[in-house]
């Protein structure tokens, strides 16, 4: 931190700088964080720029007695000799803290030093080498004992990435990476290579394209002091492919995917070839497919077809056995979208129609001294929508909305042992409401959404299944309000929820809970000069909820919510601070929620 | 007024559309989902999880149950569990890391099938109790997501760290959300130690994480 201060302790007689600070402090109840961060850069001559970037967040938990600090901090000087090449030497420390009822169990420091050069002889050719060290200290306590340790090694990248047109139709870019951190207790790194190919359809066939991306990365930490090691590798690839245009208003596209990704550990005492219970091999394939077409000036079409296949292959573990199974699920996800849109005048109507069917299939067996076991969590899950929404103006003041939802969702639950779980739920909505400009800036909004939500159990009959629900839910909100662009805002809201459950079969509805939410909130914000706008609000908010089909005594709570919100241009700069106390009218403590944030640059 | 302008209807985009629709229609079978066997015999204390509350009471039902089929509805697919740090550092021979739910499938499943075999008489093979924090009520009337509080008190036959004569006591911190047919799940398990913690009491991550 010392080299971080003398950096820019030299800096500031300078005149050419920039500097950026952000700050944030955020409270909830019994928990606090700050983030600061700060930048500066300044150009020392026409080729010599020094940077230094520090950071310094805390989270602290008093509820559970938990305190969590990291600081981290970055300097370089960067050297450009020559228009093609730039030199740079950097230094940078983290260190991150951890208190645990008044004590300290972790403390860490990483050092790292890098001498860094880029290199770019064309336009579409660039390099970039780091060679350096790093030092990393940390202490460990637990109860009566302390683990600490030290580690230190080289750091090395490089990365070489190329971008050029070829022969003016085939945009090419490859990239390639590989970047170590060793050390004497473990080394890790990665490698990757990406290339995309993007081919753009000669005239005659304007608008079509094929673009082509794949790439491959290994990921890997050696433990030098133990005999485990964790590997990863990744491939991709994907095609996209966008059809030329038959007509100016329609447009198609298909794509597909298609990715591996294997994460294990090696255990070199291991003979048994088992593996390790962490180890991870994911496949997943995707196909796309879009057409859009604007059949007249204002009415548009979108069908969408998806699919997307993934399977996982895993190891598990049985209670006493040493070795390990292998067992895999894939599923499989079907979709098809079709929105219709419509936008007469000012007016705007769309029509949603979607279905989804998500397969979920379990295979292999584990076995222990008491049996033999298997997954029989294989289920399908189908999925029905159809929505329409509709803004239409009735007058130059007032904008009538509106929304209809129907859905309707099957979850089966394929195996024995679970399919007395299999469902239908069923849920309709219908959403009215307006919004009136009472001009100078002032409008009024509200809108009350009626939903009801119906779920039958497949196998009624059977003593596995639950019972038939009916859920009832009222949610009305009204706003008469003026904002202005700094957020200040003047005027009443109010949002009143209430919801039922219960039993329904046979057309007889028992209710066994209800509940309410009724918040309503006054907000008195008032300008104090230009730029500096301040809102102190008020909100009573009162919560009862009843369980009717037990002798448990009803939730009650009445809370008051006391808050002030301003936001203010200081300089380049801008002050933005929430902050919100909430009382209980029972023996409970209030708690705080506010939010700090400033940001400025020079 | 706004004039409608008609496009001369293309015969290949028509074409094209129309392709599409009847590869819809002639493939809806593609979106038929599968028959379900008939449901296995035997009652079930399992309640539709509507509220977080119904949620922990059928995570307590199925525990002592030992049913993993329907211990594990009560968790999201995007669940996870985070031990407590204390815990992580002074047993670094137990995994807790990178805890999801295969994890807690698999490491459930495996001490539901071990305590069968510990020999200890069928109702006294796990117990679990779950009670409400003092300042920490459930939010009466939450929306899609809620953090409850609960301190725990579990007995797992045969157990190493959470034995009858030694149950394991903490308390957690418990996310859960609600999906859009109005099901509780848990998203993300917290766990702590409690706070009159004494050295030889564990918490329910290390009480399980030797069965991973």
């Amino acid at each position: 931190m010392k080299a971080l201060a003398l950096c820019l302790f030299l800096a500031l007689p300078a005149l050419c700088y920039d500097i950026g600070y952000d700050m944030s402090l955020d409270q909830y109840k019994q928990t606090r964080s700050l983030i600061n961060t700060f930048s500066f850069t300044q150009r020392l001559s026409q080729s010599v720029t020094m940077n230094v970037d520090a950071g310094f967040t805390a989270d602290r938990s008093d509820d559970l007695h938990r305190f969590l600090e990291s600081r981290s901090g970055r300097a370089w000087i960067s050297w450009k000799p020559m228009e093609k090449i730039e030199i740079s030497t950097s230094v940078a420390r983290q260190i991150q803290m951890e208190d645990r009822f008044g004590s300290l169990i972790l403390d860490q420091t990483d050092n790292t030093t890098t001498g860094d050069i880029r290199y770019s002889p064309t336009s579409w050719l660039n390099c970039n080498m780091s060679l350096g060290s790093h030092y990393l200290d940390y202490e460990n306590v637990s109860g009566d004992s302390t683990i600490t340790g030290h580690d230190e090694g080289g750091v090395h990248s490089a990365t070489i990435s190329f971008n050029k047109a070829l022969m003016g139709i085939l945009s090419t870019s490859l990239a390639l990476g590989e970047n170590r951190t060793l050390g004497r207790q473990n080394d890790t790194g990665n490698d990757e290579l990406t290339a995309r190919f993007n081919y753009d359809f000669p005239e005659g066939y304007d608008g079509g394209s094929v673009s082509f991306e794949a790439g491959a990365a290994r990921m890997f930490t050696t433990y030098n002091d133990s005999s485990l090691s964790h590997r990863q590798q990744d491939w991709t690839h994907a095609v996209t492919f966008t059809l030329p245009r038959l007509l100016s208003s329609l447009s198609m596209q298909v794509s597909t995917g298609w990715q591996w990704n294997n994460r294990y550990w090696e255990d070199a005492r291991d003979t048994t070839s088992y593996g390790d219970p962490r180890d991870r091999l994911e496949r997943n394939r995707t196909l796309d497919s879009s057409i859009r077409w604007s059949v007249m000036d204002d009415l548009s079409v979108e069908f969408g077809l998806s699919r997307d296949i993934d399977r996982n292959d895993r190891k598990r573990t049985a209670f006493g056995v040493d070795s390990l199974f292998d067992v895999y699920d894939v599923s499989d996800d079907r979709a098809f979208d079709a929105t219709v849109t419509y936008t007469p005048g000012e007016a705007r109507i769309t029509f949603q129609r979607g279905i989804e069917l998500f397969t979920f299939d379990t295979y292999g067996t584990w076995e222990d001294e008491y049996g033999t076991y298997e997954d029989n969590s294989d289920r399908d899950e189908l999925r029905e929508v159809l929505t329409l929404n509709v803004e239409a103006p009735a007058s130059e003041r007032l904008t009538l909305t509106g929304s209809i939802q129907g859905q309707r969702l099957d979850t089966y639950y394929l195996r024995a042992e679970q399919s007395g779980n299999s469902k239908t739920s069923s849920i309709y909505s219908i959403t009215p409401g307006y919004e009136y400009d009472l001009g100078r800036g002032w409008d009024v909004q509200h809108s009350v959404k009626l939903s009801a939500d119906y779920t039958t159990f497949l196998f009624g009959e059977s003593g596995a299944a639950g019972t038939d629900l009916l859920f009832r839910r009222i949610d009305s909100r009204f706003q008469l309000m003026s904002m202005t662009s700094d957020s200040t805002a003047l005027g009443i809201s109010h949002r009143l929820r209430l919801q039922d459950q219960g039993s329904y079969s046979d057309a007889v509805y028992e209710m066994s809970e209800k509940s309410i939410n009724n918040t309503i909130t006054l907000d008195t914000g008032f300008h104090v000069g230009t730029g500096i706008g301040i809102t102190p609000s008020y909100t009573y908010e009162y919560s009862r909820r009843d369980f009717l089909a037990s002798v448990a005594p009803p939730l009650v709570e009445h809370l008051h919510h006391v808050g002030l919100r301003t936001r203010m241009r200081i300089g380049e700069g801008t002050l933005s601070l929430q902050l919100r106390r909430t009382f209980y009218t029972d023996d409970r403590p209030s708690y705080w929620q506010a939010g700090v944030s400033f940001n400025y640059l020079f | 007024m706004t004039h409608l302008r008609a496009i001369p209807p293309s015969v290949p985009a028509l074409g094209a559309v129309a392709l599409l629709a009847a590869a819809f229609a002639a493939g809806c079978s593609m979106f038929e989902p599968r028959t379900p066997e008939d449901p296995a015999e035997g009652g079930s204390y399992w309640q539709y999880p509507s509220a977080p509350s119904i949620v922990m009471n059928n995570l307590d039902g199925s525990m002592e149950a030992r049913s993993i089929t329907l211990y594990m509805t009560a968790f999201d697919e995007s669940f996870a569990f985070l031990a407590d740090p204390a815990d992580t550092a002074e047993f670094p021979s137990l995994e807790f890391g990178s805890w999801d739910f295969y994890a807690e499938q698999n490491t459930l499943s495996n001490m539901f099938a071990s305590v069968q075999g510990s020999g200890a008489p069928e109702e006294s093979l796990i117990a679990v109790t779950f009670m409400p924090i003092e300042g920490y009520p459930d939010p009466p009337a939450p929306v899609d997501s809620a953090e409850i509080w609960r301190s725990y008190f579990i007995q797992i036959a045969g157990s190493e760290y959470g034995s009858w004569s030694n149950p394991c006591i903490g308390k957690a911190c418990i996310t859960m959300i609600e999906d859009e047919s109005s099901m509780w799940s848990i998203s993300v398990w917290e766990d702590y130690r409690p706070d009159d913690y004494v050295p030889g009491i564990y918490t329910w991550g290390v009480v399980k994480a030797p069965y991973r």
